[in-house]
């Protein structure tokens, strides 16, 4: 018989019965028929119970066929406890969850291979130096850069690719919904490196570079634009281009988290010429075979040739070149997935946030095995039956791992759900921060993996220590010691003191990140945000300040609105330039940061003036060479000096010295960085020889009756209505600002719900314990109290060993705390993990919840009517 | 008086030879079959012909179908697979030389 019959009748079990009984009363009825006598036919045949098992046992898979039986019996079981069954299941579902949609968001941006060909041999060339206040690392390197590693002899292939970067359609296609499209500028070898084909048309061939304006488009804009036909016109960008060809299906660029769809050649990006504009990202493939070390000691050795003369102008100080140089190096970052700022920002976040998630998992599995060794306990005359009427240890153990096993596979599928809500739920509230991540979370293959992985992890997990106590239940089969107790309420303190453990832990992780968040929240930036809109504005052509300076004066008529500034870009919006200063006497120099702002701006924006009056005439007819500085560049330079008319040089990259007078002094504002000080900042009129001809800026609009998203439509009419002019976007002050908080303000989310997580787990164990203790000892209790022993005295004996199970899980936990918050330092603001408030709250909270989740068990236990419970005994 | 003693060692042997000429026998039918050609010496008890059938179908000797019996109910009717055959071979071979071997022990003592 083979072995496919014997599973279909595995599967089939009650059709076979159904047919063995029909064989036995067949041949029953034809031996009466016959004249036999029926019981003497019966007696020939044995027993009906044996007949059946063995004809069954002759037709399956027996190894299959009892494993269903067991599991059967298992589901029966949990079914029967349907209370403890739905506790278990909840536990374990919000903690899978949580893994699940920590696995999917990690997956989406971090590990999910580029759809390109041989995704492993991609890497990423990342540079770095080691100065005060400027970054450690950064990815992006000036087109001129790029090109003088990519004509090096080298066993790669090198390409770059700008960051992709929403561009308004100049004429945008029909039936699009959207305003923007995101435009990437990318190196000729770039589709040739990745080894792309197109889908429709062609990409770009090397006739397309330095600049035709041309482009290639991904396949999903190519659907949402109708599918247009090959050589159409779009009007993306400066110019209109010509679309040439469509990527494959999958293709959304090389950066995850900001995706690309259409695909420019490099020399049309804006100042691809200057090597002083670190805009592109390079690549590489490696050829096979080729040592990624030497190739990373080549590249560097270029990189730095081109930096040292990139940096020998006369706007820099030769100290900080020697530092800078000296500093610099170049690493070769694997991209098998891609890389991108998303990744940066978040990557760290979301190995906190799978640290959490697997904690919580831990917690919760602790807890089912918690409950299901207190049931194995109560099991164990039943335990102790099955093994002497011959089942096995390892069929007892197979019992227990499927119960267990049907927990995780309800608790995953339930998972399943809540990641389905939990993972978009958290990319919205990254969205709702000012920071937009457009992920793919589709459900595939390494997902569907991930989940059954975690549905075998957490089976094993959770019928760990309950599949003991039944192994030794077997070996003790029958007897009644009193050590079998012991020995089983020491694995439940051992499960304690896990529990405690992990939940301090994670309370003392969640302590740190929502302290860190509460502080950088409450950070003084110098400046009320509250009421202030930003609206972008972008003009068609270069336009002069006067025309600028109307612009301003026009958005001032809007009805609602009190004040009007102009700027290069809101404060902590993240961008910013520094320049070399000189001021004082004596004679000092400093690395100052410059702004290009408009006389009201201060008043704006709620920035005291401490001096002076600005720039004192406007806009139009401002100064070029009256600047303000802020409280901390006239501490720096001018100590006790008066201020007001002192003189201060920038000193440009050719060494050009231009001078400034200064004009007024007003307070200090955190101006790129929330984390970081106020910088040393110089404030320059946005008209005169600083700041002529512009196509960008900010108006800051502060409305007279507290600014609101109303504000915006009449402010965009208003701006449109000129003509020259079209917003590009319009924010308030304040999301502005949320920015910076946006990857503290989830992990501080993702605290608090982890940290609230681990504690309801960890009070349902502690009251699945007590109750189990309570219940196991109901009778000698009762028999003391009934002798007059004192409760407090019978409840110390009673949890002597839980207590300090629990105390023991604190301290272990409070002293791991610290380790886990040291690899959060990166991630901190202004907290430590040695504060003793760190060490606190934890214990507090831990202690809190133990004491609600004893409480009613205590109450219960010391209200027991000795006499009742005895009766009921 | 049928013997079932008289069976020992040959049941596989006498099953697998029935099925070989009336192939499509059901369990009563088998039994009958035998004991109807060894002209009442043997006779074959439910207990030990089910369970051989068992072991035999579950060797791959035999092969089992359900078919309809002229009053109607149900029955499984066996018949012998390919493996069935080459085993019938082998059996005869083995109860040949051992009834040769017997008849020997007889005449020479």
């Amino acid at each position: 018989m083979g072995w496919i019959t014997r599973l279909q009748r595995t599967l089939r079990s009650r059709r076979l019965e159904r047919d063995l009984d029909e064989e036995l009363s067949s041949h029953l009825e034809e031996a009466c028929e016959r004249g036999r006598d029926p019981e003497e036919v019966q007696r020939a045949f044995g027993s009906a119970l044996r007949w059946r098992e063995e004809g069954r046992d002759a037709h399956v898979l027996v190894w299959l066929d009892t494993l269903l039986l067991d599991a059967k019996l298992g589901l029966r079981r949990l079914l029967a406890a349907r209370g403890v069954t739905t506790v278990m299941v909840v536990s374990l579902a919000l903690a899978t969850g949580s893994c699940l949609a920590a696995y999917q968001l990690a997956d989406a941006l971090l590990l999910r291979p580029l759809p390109v060909d041989r995704p492993g041999q991609l890497r990423a060339v990342a540079f770095g130096a080691s100065l005060p206040e400027w970054p450690t690392r950064w990815t992006r390197l000036s087109y001129p850069g790029y090109l003088r590693l990519e004509r090096l002899d080298t066993p790669a292939t090198l390409f770059a690719t700008t960051v992709p970067h929403a561009h308004p359609w100049t004429v945008r296609p029909p039936g699009t919904p959207r305003e923007t499209v995101e435009i990437q500028y990318v190196s000729s070898s770039f589709f040739g490196a990745l080894g792309l084909a197109p889908s429709v048309g062609r990409l770009f061939a090397e006739d397309d570079f330095p600049d035709a304006p041309r482009a290639v488009i991904t396949q999903a804009l190519w659907r949402q634009l109708g599918a247009p036909q090959i050589g159409t016109l779009l009007h993306a960008g400066a110019e209109p281009v010509e679309l040439v060809g469509v990527t494959g299906p999958a293709f959304r660029g090389v950066a995850p988290g900001d995706p690309s769809e259409i695909f420019l050649p490099a020399g049309r990006a804006p100042g691809v010429e200057l090597a002083g504009r670190n805009s592109f990202q390079t690549f590489l493939r490696l050829d096979p075979g080729a040592s990624s070390d030497v190739l990373q000691a080549q590249l560097f050795d270029t990189w730095r040739r081109f930096e040292a003369e990139r940096w020998n102008v006369p706007g820099i100080a030769p100290d900080l070149r020697r530092a800078y140089l000296a500093s610099a190096h170049l690493r070769l970052e694997h991209a098998r997935a891609g890389a991108s700022a998303a990744q940066d920002d978040y990557g760290r976040a979301l190995a906190v946030l799978s640290g959490l998630a697997a904690v919580v998992l831990l917690i919760a599995c602790v807890n089912v095995a918690h409950l299901m060794t207190s049931q194995a306990l109560t099991r164990q005359r039943e335990l102790s039956l099955r093994a002497a009427l011959g089942a096995g240890r390892l069929r007892l153990l197979r019992m227990m791992l499927l119960e267990s096993a049907w927990l995780s596979l309800a608790a995953v599928l339930c998972g399943s759900l809540l990641a389905r809500w939990l993972a978009p739920a958290l990319l919205g509230q990254l969205a709702s921060s000012g920071r937009f991540l457009d992920l793919d979370l589709a459900v595939n293959a390494r997902v569907l993996l991930f989940a059954a992985g975690l549905a075998i992890v957490v089976s094993v997990l959770c019928a760990l220590v309950p599949a003991g106590q039944v192994r030794w239940a077997g070996a003790a089969a029958g007897s009644r010691s009193e050590s079998r107790t012991l020995r089983g309420t020491r694995a439940l303190d051992g499960l304690l003191f896990g529990q405690v453990f992990f939940c301090t832990t994670v309370l003392f992780v969640a302590g740190l990140l929502i302290t860190s968040f509460g502080r950088l929240t409450a950070t003084e930036t110098g400046f009320d945000a509250e009421g202030v809109l930003a609206v972008q504005v972008r003009a068609e052509d270069e336009q002069p300040p006067a025309l600028w300076s109307a612009l301003v004066e026009h958005t001032r008529t809007v009805p609602g609105v009190e004040r009007v500034a102009m700027t290069d870009w809101p404060l902590l919006s993240g961008s910013g330039t520094t320049h070399r200063v000189e001021a004082g006497a004596p004679r000092r120099e400093a690395m100052v940061e410059f702004l290009c702002v408009s006389s009201e701006w201060p008043e704006v924006l709620g920035i005291p003036r401490l001096e002076g009056s600005g720039f004192a005439k406007g806009i139009a007819e401002g100064s070029a060479s009256a600047v303000l500085i802020n409280r901390s560049f006239a501490r720096h330079f001018f100590a006790d000096q008066p201020t007001l008319g002192q003189a201060l040089w920038h000193i440009d990259l050719d060494g050009r010295r231009i001078e400034y007078a200064v004009s007024g002094v007003v307070g200090d504002v955190r101006q790129n960085d929330l984390r970081a000080p106020p910088p040393l900042a110089v404030y320059v009129p946005c008209a005169g020889e600083a700041d002529e001809r512009r196509r960008h800026a900010f108006l800051l609009v502060r409305g007279s009756e507290g600014t609101g998203p109303w504000l915006a439509e009449p402010l965009r009419s208003a701006v449109e209505e000129t003509g020259m002019f079209r917003v590009r976007g319009i924010e308030t002050q304040k999301q502005v600002v949320q920015r910076q908080t946006a990857v503290e303000r989830l992990l501080a989310l993702l605290a608090t719900y982890f940290g609230t997580a681990s504690l309801l787990l960890f009070a349902l164990g502690l009251y699945g314990v007590l109750h189990f203790l309570f219940a196991r000892r109901r009778r000698e209790l009762s028999l003391r109290i009934a002798l007059g022993g004192r409760g407090v005295r019978l409840l110390r004996d009673v949890l002597a060993r839980t207590g300090l199970a629990a105390t023991l899980g604190c301290l272990a936990g409070t002293a791991l705390g610290p380790l886990a918050g040291r690899g959060l330092e990166a991630l901190l603001f202004d907290v430590s993990s040695r504060d003793p408030a760190s060490f606190a709250t934890p214990i507090a909270l831990v202690a809190l919840a133990g004491a609600v989740a004893a409480g009613p068990v205590l109450r219960r236990a010391l209200s027991t009517d000795p006499a009742e419970s005895l009766r009921t005994e | 008086m049928p013997r079932t003693d008289a069976l020992i060692g040959s049941l596989d042997l006498l099953v697998l030879k029935t099925l070989a000429s009336r192939p499509g026998l059901h369990g009563y039918a088998l039994m009958t079959a035998i004991q109807v050609a060894s002209e009442d010496a043997l006779r074959v008890e439910e207990g030990s012909l089910y369970p051989a059938l068992r072991r035999m179908e579950e060797a791959g000797w035999l092969s089992a179908k359900w078919v309809q019996k002229d009053n109607g109910r149900r029955a499984r009717a066996y018949r012998l697979t390919r493996a069935g055959k080459k085993q019938l071979a082998a059996e005869e071979e083995r109860w040949l030389s051992l009834a040769e071997a017997v008849r020997q022990v007889l005449r020479s003592v």
